[in-house]
């Protein structure tokens, strides 16, 4: 499996603890629940790989330290 | 004089809709003359008569929107290299995805004092239980607040960068809330954190009212 | 190296937030917490779930 597939399968894992009933509006590309965004991940198509690169940026931001308490409570 | 567009078709639209109430408020508590084109009067036509005539100071588009343009009831009604002119020294605050891209920066080019969006896509999340309320919906109010404190910071004669840092510490004040504390709705954070990256201000940051 | 790597990374994650996946090991998920676990532990686990994060540049 190459980086872009597992990204993808990571990803996947990550939602599926999202809750049932909520809806995430991408703006001109509709809204979706949780199914319908695992569903376009794993098609690979522009709306999958925008949640995919959200997903991404999230992490990294987790990785630059954004939610550490100390940061949070200062800003 | 506030000219704010609220088309309201889908999901995305209706929350956008419910959610300019509270800025409308606003002005209107402040006797700031309020042109409200809300459904299908959200239209091109309409839209540049008005804009043609008339001289409001600072506009907010609700809608949907692409790089080189925003949107209004189901139609394209500001297009860069088209129409961005008519944006001429006006403060823009555009709820629309992408729109500070491409249109943003033409839109200072052809005069725009201030262009204040999104540089990719606006993403909410909410409840589709509430859409015949969006005001009651817990699950979106983390993104209305920051999103209606840019806004309101305008109306209160704030700079465009006063006003762009305001709604900036009020996203990372729902972040820090949702993460520290024992809130259900951590899931938005992930959406928050996007939104409060893709703001953009654009254009002259002490612009103000 | 990327053992503290890693370790800066968790230890900055809120307390409620290190029971989400952050890696999937032969079609398992793992979370931040399970991933500290092992990599403490220096388990055979730990070693690959420390490789795929720095793949992946996770951490």
């Amino acid at each position: 499996m190459n980086d872009k597939e597992e990204i993808r399968e990571l990803v996947i894992e990550r939602l599926k603890y999202l809750p049932d009933n909520i809806k995430v509006s991408i703006g001109n590309m509709g809204s979706f629940d949780k199914e319908e965004l695992i569903e376009h991940i794993k098609k690979d198509d522009t709306i999958g790989k925008k949640i995919v690169e959200v997903e991404l940026h999230f992490l990294m931001a987790l990785k630059e330290g954004i939610l550490s308490e100390q940061r949070i409570s200062s800003d | 004089m506030l000219f704010i567009t609220r088309p309201n078709y889908d999901d995305t639209t209706n929350y956008l809709y419910y959610w300019s109430e509270e800025i409308i408020k606003e002005a209107e508590k402040r006797n700031i003359k309020v042109i409200d084109f809300k459904g299908k009067k959200a239209n091109r036509v309409d839209i540049e008569k008005f804009l043609k005539k008339q001289n409001p100071k600072f506009i907010i588009f609700n809608g949907h929107g692409s790089a080189e343009s925003i949107y209004g009831q189901k139609e394209i009604i500001i297009k860069s290299g088209e129409n961005e002119k008519l944006l001429k020294s006006k403060i823009i605050y555009a709820i629309s995805c992408n729109s500070a891209s491409k249109l943003g920066e033409d839109s200072i080019k052809a005069g725009a004092e201030s262009y204040m969006g999104y540089g990719d896509a606006f993403i909410f999340l909410y409840d589709p239980n509430k859409c015949s309320n969006p005001l009651s919906d817990d699950l979106a109010k983390p993104f209305l607040k920051p999103s209606n404190e840019l806004a309101i910071s305008i109306l209160k004669k704030n700079t465009t960068e006063e006003a762009y840092i305001k709604s900036q510490n009020s996203f990372k004040k729902e972040i820090r809330n949702l993460a520290l504390g024992e809130s259900t709705n951590k899931e938005a954070i992930r959406w928050l954190i996007w939104d409060m990256h893709c703001q953009k201000l654009l254009g002259n940051p002490k612009a103000q009212l | 190296m990327t053992k503290e790597r890693f370790m800066r990374v968790y230890s900055n994650l809120p307390l409620n937030m290190r029971k989400e996946v952050i890696v999937v090991i032969n079609k398992e998920p793992i979370s931040w917490d399970v991933a500290r676990n092992e990599i403490e532990h220096d388990t055979q686990l730990g070693k690959e779930i420390l490789k795929k994060l720095m793949e992946l540049k996770i951490i």
